[in-house]
């Protein structure tokens, strides 16, 4: 008998108030499987992750983990199945590393040689008897991962586990995530950082708006919405015209700027020579040229016509 | 059974180095209830005599006399007469500058005392002067009474007080602070069970209570000789009611909010009248007798008072059994109420 799927949701809806910060969203994710949830701030992706860690009820639609829904009469059972991040969580602070992962590994009925194996496993054993407090940011959001991984979960759901922590720290958490992924270990991460999306994760689900806009491979959905390379122009004045209908191969184009424009294209090497010869014959003065392929940033303007903030800059 | 047990003392644990390492905590909690005994203790506890400042008003015509006869006065340190002009004496009674006020003391035909007849001091320093100032015999016989001084009375309302606050405080106002932190949220995705995480908080605030009332009983026994007079077991039975009650409402005031402002000010809100209608700090006989018995109903009232006939009028069970009844109720219904209403985010 297959293994059961480690999340299975079916027109999930919740609401606040007139706000539908959920709408009609179904998401299937397979025991083992990675997916990172990407979308601006107020997409709903941390409003879907609390439902299906059974933190919220949804208003409609079904949800079940490894098989049981958050109402069957053990719901103890799941949580043991589940290893829990956060979003912006602060640890008790004036207990050490330590005593806080022997404290969440009792919730569990853990004993605690297993606080201390976690320790190790998150690289803290130098810091047992730290304070919480003390901690720089990219220890506590390890001691977090830490507390989550106490069960010896089969499903990791971390929300924007790396927000607000240097590069540095950033990957630190990833190789912890990389690791527990090659044990088998399912992943559903909520994330505004685009290249924590492509590096974590084989699959990406876009959210706006409560919705799922699109799923799939990063390479699929590239080529499906958003395919072909990208020409950024930027004029030394602003009354440069849209002439890329004469470019070789063009997609599409966008004014991203009172001088700028940007084009997609099929073929960089074709296009390329044209604009310049174009911009030259109409005697404008080029002040950038950038050439690029596609990124997720550019997906998510394409499905859903805005840009995805903050994922913009850390990209 | 074992993992519930294990989670219950992991969580007394958390409650009790929470504490300890706050230096603040440990000073608001042990130290300041100390200080306050020690202040009440100084100004009204052991007193060896009757002291007090009477003012001495006479005519301008006589005011030479009246110093002289301040100067001379035979009464030593014991009462300290002032000269009040007659224009300011009004206002040095009603300031509580003196007690008193005897106009033309040296004629006893002609003598007049002014002071309110409300004001059990005031009446206590006019019986002993009046016979002093005549030459009378005294007829008062000082007796040894144990458990007649202020500080025999404040006492057992700071013991109770300081069950109260803990509870409010620390049970209450953490459970939102603990809600800001996202801490209960965490503790909501484990399979940790609502009964585990109130037993363990339970428990240890049961223990630093203990903590808290045996430091300062044992202060106040060693600075001003204060004994328990009555059933030490009767009293720890309704210490622990008490705890169960304020624990349930500090439950229920601590249930909702994950804002510390209104989480004080719901507190704030709670105790402000308990300090008023308690009688930690003065007897309800000063309340129309109507309202008394309606604030005489109230658990704090029930704790304060039921601390007292133990401690200072030597009682036992029978003296605190509907108290601890009520306060059992009382901590049963919020903490039900609590419990049902509770967001863990």
């Amino acid at each position: 008998m297959p293994d059961p799927s480690a999340i299975e949701a079916l027109g999930i809806v919740k609401r606040f108030g007139t706000l539908t910060a959920v709408d009609a969203v179904d998401l299937r994710l397979e025991a083992g499987a990675a997916l990172a949830l990407l979308g601006p701030n107020g997409a709903g992706k941390t409003t879907l992750v609390e439902m299906l860690e059974g933190l919220q009820r949804p208003d409609s639609g079904t949800i079940r983990i490894f098989d049981r829904a958050w109402d069957d009469s053990d719901p103890e059972a799941v949580r043991g199945k589940l290893g829990v991040c956060l979003q912006e969580t602060r640890l008790p602070e004036r207990l050490s590393c330590l005593e806080t992962l022997r404290l969440f590994a009792s919730f569990h009925g853990l004993e605690s040689t297993r606080a201390e194996a976690v320790l190790e496993q998150v690289g803290l054993t130098e810091k047992a008897d730290a304070r919480t407090r003390n901690l720089s940011g990219g220890q506590r959001q390890r001691l977090a991962l830490g507390v989550a991984l106490l069960p010896r979960p089969r499903l990791l759901l971390l929300d924007e586990p790396t927000t607000g922590l240097d590069p540095a720290a950033r990957r630190e958490i990833w190789d912890l995530i990389e690791a527990l992924k090659r044990e088998g270990c399912a992943l559903l991460l909520t994330t505004h950082y685009m290249e924590e999306a492509e590096a974590l994760c084989p699959e990406v689900a876009l959210m706006h708006k409560g919705r799922l806009l699109a799923r799939g491979s990063v390479p699929r959905l590239l080529a499906e919405h958003a395919g072909g390379d990208r020409i950024e122009a930027v004029f030394a004045s602003t009354d440069a015209p849209d002439f890329s209908p004469s470019l070789p191969g063009r997609l599409s184009s966008q004014r991203s700027g009172p001088d700028a424009w940007t084009y997609r294209v099929e073929d960089l090497a074709r296009a390329l020579p044209a604009l310049l010869a174009e911009t030259a014959s109409q005697g404008l003065t080029l002040r950038s040229l950038t050439t690029r392929k596609a990124t997720l940033e550019d997906l998510f303007m394409a499905l859903a016509g805005e840009r995805l903030a903050v994922g913009a800059e850390a990209a | 059974m074992t993992r519930r047990l294990g989670a219950i003392l992991q969580i007394y644990l958390w409650s009790l180095r929470d504490y300890l390492r706050e230096p603040a905590a440990l000073f608001w909690t042990l130290g300041f209830p100390i200080l306050m005994t020690l202040a009440f203790g100084q100004v009204t506890g052991r007193p060896k005599e009757l002291r007090a400042t009477v003012a001495v008003v006479a005519s301008p015509a006589e005011q030479e006399r009246a110093a002289r006869w301040i100067a001379d006065e035979p009464l030593g340190s014991a009462v300290h007469f002032v000269n009040v002009p007659e224009n300011e004496l009004a206002r040095a009674l009603a300031t509580g500058k003196v007690r008193l006020a005897v106009e033309r003391p040296w004629e006893p035909t002609t003598r007049r005392w002014r002071f309110d007849p409300s004001n059990q001091e005031a009446l206590s320093v006019y019986h002993e002067l009046r016979d002093r100032l005549d030459q009378r015999p005294s007829d008062i016989d000082p007796v040894a009474v144990t458990g007649g001084r202020y500080i025999d009375f404040v006492l057992p309302g700071l013991l109770a007080l300081g069950i109260v606050n803990s509870c409010l405080w620390a049970v209450g106002l953490g459970l939102v602070e603990l809600r800001e932190k996202r801490v209960l949220r965490l503790m909501l995705a484990t399979p940790l069970r609502p009964r585990t995480f109130f037993g363990g908080m339970f428990l240890a605030r049961l223990t630093l209570s203990t903590v808290e009332a045996g430091t300062l009983l044992a202060a106040s026994s060693l600075l001003f000789g204060v004994h328990v007079l009555g059933s030490v077991w009767a009293l720890a039975g309704l210490w622990l009611c008490g705890l169960v009650a304020f624990f349930g409402l500090a439950v229920l005031l601590g249930s909702r909010t994950d804002r510390p402002s209104i989480g004080q000010g719901l507190i704030n809100a709670a105790t402000l009248p308990m300090f008023l209608v308690s009688g930690i700090f003065f007897s309800l006989d000063n309340f129309p007798p109507a309202l008394a018995s309606v604030f005489r109903a109230f658990p704090p009232t029930l704790l304060v008072d039921g601390t007292r006939a133990v401690m200072g009028g030597g009682g036992g069970w029978p003296e605190v059994a509907l108290p601890c009844l009520v306060l059992l109720a009382t901590g049963a219904a919020c903490f039900a109420v609590g419990k049902r209403i509770f967001r863990f985010h």
